[in-house]
């Protein structure tokens, strides 16, 4: 067996000798023959004619010698591909439209690919990640919060308490091996312990002792966390990200037995984490990971964390043997038991507990928050790329339909003289291939480009993402298959139509003296077909226009002009940065620093900075209002300062605040704005009327004005219930510093701003400053992604049909050149053809708007969630769309409609 | 009996044979082929050529350059080790097939 295939290669190496060897055993084998006849009395010549007319045609022989070594297939390919590409270089006008064609189809595919394969589909390099499972369900485990009671029926639980988690993980027995990590990430203001410089901002997460072990990730230098390091008294411990030691601490090598010092608190590296491993999380790159015990120490927060009342950790653990119905039940009886030891359960949180199911998620591909949020863009984009690439195939295979025609002389002659259909076909595909292969190569190119680009447009401009976009094994064979199927669908039907036909007529004259058959040509069902489709992708691009154009004129019911925030983190400084006092004088020097800078008209500080999507969501309680008991949310936003003023909120009724109020002994007042008045009292003038946070409590915080409504959380995100309170009343750490400041340019006031703050308070970090414009702007970032997208790929859309439609038609002026100039010869008259072929593009574009109009119909869910205020079939939108598409079919029929009315009646009836 | 009705495979037998009996040039061996079958089978170029680079392809024959018992130079094919092994056992499958045929004549034959 290897011997044979040994032979086979040394005879592929020696082609030229064993051709020159059978040559002469040929003629050789001719000498004899002569010999033996004139042996036996022939004369010579006579013996040599005989002798030549018996051994005839050598050719077939020959072949058959050669095939015998099996390798006529690669002999068939080598001479398939040199035809084709000198059939290529010779058209390189042909050559070029397709491969650029292709480019953008599959392109556009492998790019979409490349940005999905980011975000849905890689995963963690965690030991045997199918065994990892989370406590929670998926979308919720990725955001720092608990599913909410909405429903009031089964609950998911996805958030521990300490207690529980420790309870939980001796008790149960459905893990092999659980782990907590905390919900949140903090901000970790780090730098090298003993040092006095600035300090650098890293992302810190709370692991319980066996988080590394459960994932079964190798230190890759020093050693991970361990439980010893989590006991209370244990000295701190830090486990530092690859990344981080690579990139801040310069890959010095004795890194083990470092200290640094974050958030004001000295501790020890004791380790460099596997690398590639940046957390549970894949949109977020984690730089510290601490033991939970550190949690106290760290955060600036009161020690709550060892209390059976706050709830702050997600549980992971590892099993091997998959997960069904029966284990969750296992798992979450274990979970209930855990919680009823802790004992102090009221009989309403004891009948939610038995309500409460524990869901188990694998995390072998991360928790990604991207994910969930990236869904429907993808969705629709991947839909945009097929899309893309069905048009480019039909344009290539129009092309082809084309070239083919012009060849079938060409081709019949092949066939004529011997050749296979098969062979014929054969070498049609491998030209088809190559254009695949050329196609498909460029493609990459611009996938890998273009993904970093989708990435930073659709997800964050610092996404760690973008990395994951690169080319890699995954994305070839993408590539490599996409292209294989556009050879069998623009390749495969041409050949076979090419090599179909009868071949007398088509040797004869080209087949022109055909009659034309009145059955619709495959080179109108295409073009018909990307009518359709790209009415549908100008459709999309148009609705996302305007719905971008509705987004940008959403009133926010503030004035953003001229205001800049300015977000900075208080409690950086460590367990006293809660501390009331020091707040007060913070706030107050900082405020006053700003408020002397010129041109400063209002300055104030709030709890959370605008449209930053964080929120303070609680429940209150008005004995007098009718409202739903499940529907008594709302947001907070305590402020100091001048805020409605700052962000000119207007002041319906009663009085704003302004901080001051609501301090110890005095009374306690709020603001409200119209929402909330008439979602809780169905007006909005209720100046006077008291509620509370509690039920029980009394009812002591007096409303004293309503301000206007305005937007919050985000700028599409509808208008929650809100409620002001004043610093001096509840104080909490205000995060945002907001001023209004005219005559300056934005860029100015920002670095005016942050120098006060600079000057009023060195260590207090900032986190970012913006101006409220640009705050704006980013709110539609994903809109306008989209909507860039789509018109490109609109535009492209539209130019592959003009150049369809225009080859279509003037492929069909060819083919009926000799019926047109008959015609034109019997007196038709020149307006007649012209109108003749202006009505049949017009008759495909009209086919192909109706086919278009009923996919976009249909594929309008797609797309409904991500309109602001507006419809798929939005009347305005369509009418535009088909005049557009309407406007490019008549631009593209006019050149050939002219040329058909140029025919020259003598020079075509004349004999081709 | 034209060469175009041999049964596949058979003429690659034959040739296995002749090169059993001697090692010989392509067209000694058809010649050889001529002679045992008293004129029957004539081997043209068309199918010896092809046969003997089967042969050589599976390896059942070698082929070296020599001279010829005249002196004149040309290609001398011998059988190997494989190819001895491969006679034996086509020749018995040979055999089997047509003793299976005639059987099956001479039972339908009529009587």
């Amino acid at each position: 067996m290897i011997g044979r295939f040994i032979r086979r290669l040394h005879h592929l190496a020696a082609r030229r000798r064993f051709e020159q060897e059978l040559d002469e055993e040929l003629r050789i084998h001719f000498e004899m023959k002569v010999e033996q006849a004139v042996a036996s009395g022939v004369p010579l010549e006579e013996a040599r004619r005989r002798a030549r007319r018996e051994m005839g045609n050598l050719t077939r022989a020959r072949e058959q010698a050669r095939s015998a070594w099996g390798w006529d297939w690669w002999d068939g390919l080598r001479q398939d591909l040199r035809f084709a590409s000198r059939s290529l270089r010779r058209q390189p006008g042909f050559a070029c439209a397709a491969v650029a064609t292709l480019i953008l189809g599959i392109g556009a595919n492998a790019t979409v690919f490349s940005l999905a394969r980011a975000v849905v589909l890689d995963g963690l390099a965690l030991d045997r990640p199918d065994e990892v499972y989370a406590v929670g369900d998926p979308q919720t485990l990725a955001t720092e919060w608990g599913t909410w009671d909405t429903d009031g029926y089964e609950r998911s639980a996805d958030l521990l308490s300490l207690p529980m988690f420790r309870t939980l993980r001796h008790e149960q027995q459905v893990f092999g091996n659980l782990a907590a990590f905390s919900s949140f990430t903090r901000r970790g203001y780090w730098r090298v312990a003993g040092g006095d410089g600035p300090r650098d901002v890293g992302t810190l997460r709370l692991v319980s002792g066996n988080f590394f072990e459960m994932l079964g990730l190798e230190a890759s230098r020093g050693r991970n966390l361990a439980d010893e390091d989590d006991a209370p008294g244990a000295p701190l411990a830090v486990v530092v990200s690859e990344r981080f030691w690579r990139r801040k601490l310069h890959q010095v090598p004795d890194v083990v037995g470092r200290q640094l010092e974050v958030n004001d608190r000295v501790l020890t590296v004791i380790g460099v984490a596997a690398a590639g491993f940046d957390g549970v999380h894949v949109d977020q790159t984690i730089d510290f990971w601490m033991p939970l015990s550190a949690h106290a120490n760290l955060l600036g927060l009161e020690d709550r964390s060892s209390s059976p009342n706050v709830m702050w950790l997600r549980a992971a653990g590892r099993r091997s043997g998959g997960i069904d119905e029966g284990v969750t039940e296992q798992a979450t009886a274990r979970f209930r038991d855990a919680v009823r030891a802790e004992g102090n359960l009221s009989e309403d949180e004891a009948e939610r507990l038995d309500r409460t199911v524990l869901t188990l998620s694998p995390l072998a591909r991360g928790l990604s928050r991207s994910r969930h949020d990236l869904e429907r863009p993808l969705e629709l984009l991947a839909s945009v790329a097929v899309l893309v690439l069905l048009m480019a195939c039909a344009n290539v295979a129009n092309l082809q339909l084309a070239r083919a025609r012009r060849r079938e002389r060409e081709i019949a002659a092949r066939l004529a003289l011997g050749a296979s259909r098969r062979r014929v076909i054969g070498q049609l595909l491998t030209e088809s291939s190559i254009l695949a292969l050329l196609g498909a190569a460029g493609g990459l190119a611009l996938a890998t480009w273009g993904g970093k680009i989708l990435v930073r447009l659709l997800i964050a401009s610092d996404s760690v993402l973008a990395d994951r976009t690169d080319l890699d094994v995954r994305l070839l064979a993408f590539a490599l298959l996409t292209a294989g199927i556009t050879v069998l669908l623009f390749g495969l039907v041409p050949a076979l139509r090419a090599t179909g036909r009868p071949l007398v007529p088509s040797l004869r004259d080209g087949g022109l003296g055909r009659p034309t058959r009145p059955r619709v040509a495959p080179g109108s069902a295409l073009v018909v077909i990307q009518v359709a489709l790209s009415l549908v992708l100008i459709l999309a691009a148009g609705l996302m226009l305007r719905t971008l154009h509705q987004l940008r004129g959403i009133d926010p019911g503030f004035i953003g002009d001229s205001v800049v925030i300015v977000e900075i983190d208080p409690q950086a400084g460590g367990s006293d940065g809660a501390d009331p006092t020091r707040l007060e004088r913070l706030y107050e020097g900082v405020l006053e620093r700003i408020g002397s800078l010129p041109g400063v008209n209002a300055a104030s500080a709030s709890l959370y900075p605008m449209l930053s999507g964080r929120g303070w969501t609680t429940s209150l309680h008005a004995a007098d209002s009718a409202v739903d008991p499940e529907e008594r949310n709302v947001r907070i936003l305590t402020v100091r300062g001048t805020h409605f003023e700052t962000f000119q909120i207007p002041l319906l009724t009663g009085e704003a605040i302004d901080g001051s109020e609501g301090a110890e002994g005095a009374r306690q007042v709020a603001v409200v704005n119209e929402v909330m008045a008439r979602h809780f009292w169905g007006m909005t003038d209720v100046v006077g009327r008291r509620f509370g946070f509690e039920p029980e409590d009394p009812h002591e915080i007096e409303i004293v004005g309503v301000v206007s409504d305005h937007r919050f959380d985000g700028v599409r995100d509808d208008i929650a219930p809100m409620i002001y309170l004043p610093f001096a009343q509840v104080q909490t750490p205000l995060q945002s510093i907001e001023a209004r400041i005219t005559g300056m340019d934005p860029e100015a006031a920002l670095g005016a701003v942050r120098r006060a703050i600079g000057a009023a308070e060195p260590q207090l970090p900032i986190v970012r400053a913006q101006a409220v414009p640009q705050i704006l702007e980013e709110q539609l970032a994903e809109a306008r992604a989209l909507t860039r997208l789509l018109t490109v790929f609109g535009l492209v859309a539209l130019v592959l049909v003009a150049i369809g439609l225009y080859g279509v038609l003037s492929y069909g002026v060819t083919e009926r050149a000799r019926e047109i100039g008959i015609r034109l010869a019997l007196g038709a008259r020149r307006g007649h053809v012209e109108g003749f072929i202006l009505r049949r593009a017009l008759g495909l574009v009209a086919v192909g708007c109706v086919l278009g109009v009923g996919c976009a119909l249909a594929l309008a869910r797609m797309i409904r969630s991500l309109l602001y205020d507006l419809e798929p079939h939005d009347p305005t939108t369509l009418v535009a769309t088909l005049a557009v598409v309407g406007a490019v079919g008549l631009a593209a029929s006019w050149l050939p409609a002219r040329r058909a009315a140029r025919v020259d009646p003598q020079r075509v009836l004349r004999a081709d | 009996m034209s060469r175009n009705d041999l049964f596949p495979g058979t003429l690659d037998l034959m040739i296995l044979r002749v090169l059993a009996h001697q090692t010989l040039h392509g067209y000694g061996i058809a010649q050889q082929i001529k002679s045992w079958s008293q004129g029957a089978l004539e081997v043209g170029e068309g199918s010896l050529y092809p046969a003997l680079q089967r042969l050589l392809e599976r390896g059942d024959a070698r082929a070296e350059w020599g001279t010829t018992s005249t002196g004149r130079r040309a290609r001398l094919y011998t059988l190997t080790a494989a190819g001895a092994r491969r006679l034996e056992r086509d020749e018995k499958a040979f055999e089997a097939q047509v003793t299976a045929i005639r059987r099956v004549l001479l039972a339908g034959a009529p009587a």
